[in-house]
């Protein structure tokens, strides 16, 4: 954070581009909450009360609890039987770490309104914070098959399932996850990912054609084209590999190569690449044959 | 046959610095040694910074690796230990990923070491290294004693010099593998860093 936002005009736009956007600023937002928007929270109107959410968070993830309880006492003030609150209350039990009170509060809000995702998801983040990650994957597959539509949660699920190294399971929540958004390289990208680490040649041949395809809608995508430039070495040096198919791999490497070069504007691409193409024998850390 | 395991002010100051970066995700990098280093008694004088996302996952790694390793060979140095921190706050024992990236480091550099980072000891004013050490040699997995970790030149100066570091933020200069593929021109060498932390 260079700039020094004076004007608190330019301060609110900057959280509410934030709060849209869903960013994870939470130094900086209780900076600017501390430096300029607190002493002008009355200007802010009915924005207030979301800009109070948002610094409530920011104060938790900081750890800063004084900030967080004049932001909850307001709130609270405010909106004394608001489920949103309570959801912030279990929010700042879970930061204490006093997670019974925080669960506690939580089955009372999913009793009363059997709809607030937000608060089944808390559920799920309790568990992750106490590292039982077997339990947050129950809670949150018990969760989606509620809310299939979230997608923030099929992602989640898939960050959790690759945790414990289960690739299949990790695998199918981006397939869902392409369900809904087919040309979001970053989907693309992930189940490349996924499916190369798993291992093996017909997954090696899936990983390339899902990097081709992300590296096709963004060339741009570092991920995608290092993971074309690997899958292709990989499947031409393999047995398995028919010979006329090695040429288009090396070929194919060789286009993935010069893309990141050019993306690099590297003066020696060709050092680059073979430097690149040099290690590629010696370090092979994903799952070969074993899943 | 208790062996040592030094930490350069530099390879000290990054992993704490890739630590406060991203104090919500776990986060890992590997450790570099001087080549023809005694693998007994190990001094780790750098440390590059890997990922903060995902990393159980297998092919950024191995670019990462081979980047690195081509790196090292342009400056005389091995991949020799690796450093993860959890997402948990009170998770002190190494995952399974953390194992497999070590076991195969230790191929290549017996005794690697894999550097845990106790991130209840973390804070802005260090006052504790915050970092427990795992061996792995002859197949298995041995913790090494708090004596045997040593930050150079002296664990409290160390402390110290971090400390200022921290207090200037300059941890959201600092760039790790995750960064660098996100935008290519960014330097996971951090070299410009390294002056700061000289």
């Amino acid at each position: 954070m260079e700039k020094q936002y004076k004007h608190w005009e330019d301060v609110r736009d900057l959280l509410r581009n934030w709060r849209e956007e869903n960013c994870r600023q939470s130094e900086d937002v209780v900076d600017l909450w501390n430096e300029v928007l607190a002493n002008h929270f009355g200007k802010l109107g009915d924005e207030g009360w979301l800009v109070l959410e948002q610094v409530f968070i920011a104060a938790l993830d900081c750890h800063n609890m004084e900030v967080a309880n004049f932001c909850l006492s307001k709130l609270n003030q405010e909106f004394p039987d608001s489920l949103r609150v309570k959801r912030l209350k279990a929010m700042k039990y879970e930061a204490s770490e006093k997670y019974e009170h925080a669960l506690d509060i939580l089955d009372l809000i999913i009793k009363k309104d059997e709809t607030n995702a937000a608060s089944r998801k808390r559920k799920v983040t309790i568990y992750k914070s106490q590292g039982m990650i077997i339990e947050a994957i129950k809670e949150l597959t018990d969760y989606l098959r509620i809310f299939m539509a979230d997608q923030e949660a099929w992602m989640e699920l898939c960050d959790l399932y690759i945790s414990q190294q289960e690739w299949n399971k990790a695998a199918f929540c981006v397939e869902e996850l392409l369900l809904h958004s087919p040309f979001n390289h970053l989907y693309l990208q992930r189940y490349a990912e996924i499916k190369y680490t798993q291992g093996g040649y017909e997954n090696l041949e899936v990983a390339r054609s899902y990097y081709s395809q992300a590296a096709k809608l963004n060339p741009k995508n570092v991920r995608a084209l290092y993971g074309l430039m690997l899958t292709s070495v990989h499947m031409a040096s393999n047995s398995k590999c028919p010979s006329q198919k090695k040429k288009e791999r090396i070929k194919l490497s060789e286009w993935a190569t010069n893309q990141l070069s050019q993306l690099q504007d590297s003066n020696d691409s060709k050092l680059f690449s073979s430097q690149i193409l040099e290690g590629m024998g010696n370090l092979q850390i994903g799952n070969d044959s074993k899943n | 046959m208790a062996s040592t395991c030094e930490l350069s002010k530099l390879a000290y100051s990054k992993i704490i610095l890739h630590a406060f970066k991203y104090p919500h995700t776990a986060i890992n990098g590997v450790l570099l040694a001087n080549e023809g280093s005694n693998s007994q008694s190990v001094k780790y004088v750098d440390a590059i910074p890997l990922f903060h996302h995902n990393l159980g996952l297998a092919p950024m790694l191995e670019v990462a690796l081979m980047q690195i390793d081509s790196y090292c060979r342009t400056a005389g140095l091995v991949i020799a230990g690796y450093y993860h921190a959890s997402e948990a706050v009170a998770e002190m024992n190494p995952d399974p990923v953390s194992q497999k990236i070590c076991e195969k480091i230790a191929e290549y550099f017996p005794n690697a070491c894999l550097v845990l980072i106790n991130n209840r000891q973390l804070s802005m004013q260090m006052t504790q290294t915050s970092l427990s050490v795992i061996q792995y040699s002859d197949g298995k997995w041995k913790v090494k004693d708090k004596e045997n970790l040593k930050i150079l030149p002296n664990n409290e100066a160390a402390l110290n010099s971090v400390s200022t570091l921290l207090s200037k933020k300059l941890y959201k200069k600092f760039v790790d593998f995750d960064d660098h593929l996100d935008d290519i021109h960014q330097d996971w060498l951090n070299v410009s860093l390294k002056s700061m932390i000289d």
